[in-house]
């Protein structure tokens, strides 16, 4: 049976595309599937699961994107304008989603879809252009070459301003691993090198516009429910700063916790942090804010760089955080500017200033020497240097060719002790929280899914808060697992977190939204066993393709070099720490020692099946 | 009607959701009556269209079907009568290229003007929209 809202999978194989797209089919989600997997994230994870075997490159036409969102979706809730990008990763061959705002997500459930799985290749650049019920291919080789944001603004011009585009830039059409998928000017599905996947496709970007209505259970029921957290929000005065600053308060809290990335996460204080916090975004770059689809909060913030004439949605923490302390850069301006580099080009803002920060560091140390990065002065804080490196890594220029693999094949090529300053994990690079002081947030991001991800579990800001306990390993993994499993809930409804995290939005709201929306009778502990179902299941999915304990690392420098300031100052997270917590967050999962799912575990969760293509026992 | 300071407006659409549900009981911003048109990356800005209920509506002058009318209160009605006066879905969408302020709609040939039921702005989030009496506003004020 089909249950409300649910849209539909739209099923599309590039290779055989005659233009219109006839053999494209319409997959209904039945309700047992949904209530199984609820969504966006959900839907994607069992879906790759069982069509893309193990061993697949991921960059062959065998491997599939699958563009996912929630139930919850393009409806009058707070924050509902989430949509995942799923596939298996080009950095390492695992388990890769990454979710994006904005009205794209939005705009396919407009169009009756709630998946598009998109398979095989197109024999030439083209773009995937869906309206309403007509699909179709257009060829796309004037587009091809060109900047992301460039692509989606001629788009519009040609298809028409109400669709909602994302695009790859040259660094998705050039398979760079941390390449990302862009739309809406500026917001980006960023990471695990989703635009590579696109490109691999041919497909330089997606456009969509859909007409049609949202049917729900109890449309009554959501708007109160909304109206009733509109009104409470109103009253809260961090909606204020929310809307004023977005995620950037981040900085002074961060700053004073001594959790910053700077410099390579070699220190977790940044001293120019006053020029580039939230006042100074507000004050100097920012012209006017924007929300995702639906959501009161408006945390982006559209920026102009002055000195550079480029204008881009953002920054936010964590490209400040990498493309500016990361690098030692002190300049808001320079940060926009380098922001809009990256968004441009289509590379993760996370991963290229983690991998300029490294370069830097490595060329500080004197491990590499000017002439082997093409004669760029890589000094900390030098901005030009930065543009430079972001500008070949994108384009796969000169050392470009090596930095566009990621952090961790720089360090195997450059070796001489930078492995242990590499910040990585499964190759994905560490984003801006410095976690030598904080255990629980080294544990989260050693046993991400995706890699040294900080929205699997955001759980250093729990630990912050517990003053001295900070340091201690004590409660830090049952922290990270139940964090690991609200997390997932949110981009399998296709909801943004942030309303729950920052204006604390009560977690029982969701279980109300889904059933005013489906007519079921779900509890937030439903929710919640789904999304450890999810978590699980592409586990599972590393499992299959060889990933284990030894996968759940991180870096040395974590390991072994205490904090030489701040607050954290002699503190480090110890190898003996590390494994001890690893067996124990195993042992509350139900994993055996080497992190694989238990038969018992997957039982409990209804995925015997997967237990058996896995083996486990 | 409906007064928008669009200098405020951060592209949320939640009142264009609004619009729909109360006057359709659906979800979808393509039926309603107000909306939000972003201009960026220049100017840089998010530009609110809702009918301003104008003193001599040129909507309802350009109907080629009599299918539009204005009461006393300000407010602009599509006529549905036995006379055939109704809204018959002419090519042009003439109301929609009358209207000064790119607030006269269209879906699937039926044309949407704002009821003035004020739904769209218990959902903002940053008071963009007020609800006045059409006298305190001037046509050259609300257009940008």
């Amino acid at each position: 049976m089909v249950v409300l809202p649910y849209g539909k999978i739209l099923r599309i194989d590039l290779s055989r595309s005659d233009d219109t797209l006839s053999h494209s089919t319409y997959e209904p989600i039945h309700e047992e599937f949904a209530k199984k997997y609820l969504g966006g994230r959900g839907f994607g994870a069992r879906i790759l699961f069982d069509e893309v075997p193990a061993k697949t490159d991921p960059l062959s036409p065998e491997n599939k994107l699958i563009i996912a969102t929630g139930p919850l979706n393009g409806l009058l809730i707070p924050g509902a304008g989430k949509a995942s990008f799923i596939t298996k990763s080009p950095a390492n061959g695992g388990w890769a989603d990454s979710s994006i705002g904005g009205h794209f997500g939005t705009e396919m459930r407009y169009a009756g879809i709630d998946v598009i799985i998109l398979e095989h290749a197109a024999r030439k650049p083209s773009v995937l252009v869906i309206d309403d019920e007509k699909v179709k291919l257009i060829d796309g080789s004037k587009y091809w070459g060109k900047g992301s944001l460039e692509t989606e603004l001629e788009l519009k011009k040609d298809l028409g301003h109400d669709f909602r585009i994302v695009t790859i830039g040259p660094a998705g059409e050039k398979f760079v691993t941390f390449s990302c998928i862009t739309g809406d000017y500026g917001r980006n599905a960023g990471r695990c090198g989703v635009g590579a996947v696109m490109g691999s496709k041919n497909l330089k970007a997606i456009a969509i516009r859909g007409s049609k209505d949202i049917k729900v259970h109890d449309a009554k029921k959501v708007r109160a429910l909304t109206e009733e957290i509109i009104a409470m929000f109103l009253k809260n005065p961090n909606l204020k700063v929310w809307q004023n600053y977005g995620t950037m308060t981040t900085v002074p809290w961060a700053q004073a916790a001594g959790c910053m990335s700077v410099r390579n996460f070699s220190t977790g204080i940044f001293e120019h942090a006053d020029s580039i916090d939230e006042k100074s975004m507000r004050e100097q770059v920012a012209i006017a804010d924007r929300s995702c689809f639906g959501c009161p909060m408006s945390c982006g913030k559209f920026s102009e760089s002055k000195k550079h004439g480029t204008r881009i949605e953002g920054p936010e923490y964590e490209t400040t955080a990498l493309l500016g302390a990361n690098c030692g850069i002190s300049s808001m301006d320079d940060i926009v500017h380098a922001n809009y580099l990256c968004d441009e080009l289509g590379i993760d803002t996370i991963s290229a200033g983690n991998i300029v920060g490294f370069v830097m560091e490595c060329f500080e140390k004197g491990i590499i020497t000017k002439e082997e990065i093409d004669g760029i002065e890589a000094n900390f804080g030098n901005s030009e240097a930065a543009f430079e490196l972001i500008r070949k890594m994108a384009l796969k220029e000169g050392v470009g060719e090596l930095l566009s693999k990621g952090v961790r094949a720089v360090a195997a090529k450059w070796g001489k002790g930078s492995e242990k300053f590499a910040m990585q994990v499964k190759n994905l690079e560490w984003s801006g929280y410095e976690s030598r002081g904080a255990p629980g947030m080294a544990l989260s991001y050693g046993t991400a899914d995706v890699g040294a991800h900080h929205n699997r579990a955001w759980v250093i800001a729990y630990e912050i808060a517990q003053g001295d306990k900070r340091y201690s390993p004590e409660g830090k993994a049952e922290k990270v697992i139940e964090l690991q499993h609200i997390r997932p809930m949110f981009d399998q409804l296709g909801c943004c977190r942030l309303q729950w995290v920052e204006l604390g939005l009560d977690l029982n709201y969701y279980p109300k939204f889904v059933n005013a929306v489906t007519g079921w009778d779900f509890t937030l502990a439903d929710l919640l066993k789904s999304s450890e179902r999810i978590y699980n299941l592409t586990r599972a999915f590393n499992v299959r393709e060889g990933f284990g304990r030894k996968d759940d690392y991180v870096p040395e420098r974590v390991l072994t070099e205490p904090l030489t300031e701040g607050p954290a100052k002699g503190h480090f997270v110890s190898r003996e720490v590390y494994e001890k917590l690893l067996d124990h967050y195993y042992e509350l999962r139900g994993w055996d020692k080497n992190g694989v799912p238990t038969l018992k575990k997957l039982e409990e969760l209804g995925l015997a099946d997967v237990a058996k293509k896995i083996g486990a026992e | 009607m409906i007064k928008a300071d669009s200098k405020l407006c951060v592209g949320c659409r939640a009142c264009e959701l609004a619009c729909s549900i109360e006057n359709f009981s659906v979800h979808n911003p393509k039926k309603s009556r107000i909306r939000i048109e972003e201009q960026f990356p220049n100017p840089g800005r998010y530009v609110v269209h809702v009918c301003q209920q104008c003193m001599k509506p040129k909507c309802v002058a350009a109907c080629p079907y009599g299918a539009l009318t204005q009461e006393k209160t300000g407010r602009i009605v599509l006529i549905d009568d036995d006379d055939g006066k109704t809204c018959l879905k002419c090519e042009k969408k003439q109301c929609t290229l009358a209207c000064p302020y790119g607030a006269a709609f269209y879906y699937k040939g039926t044309a949407l003007v704002c009821t003035d039921c004020g739904a769209c702005l218990k959902v903002c989030p940053r008071g963009v929209l007020t609800q006045v009496k059409r006298a305190v506003v001037s046509a050259v004020e609300v257009k940008e």
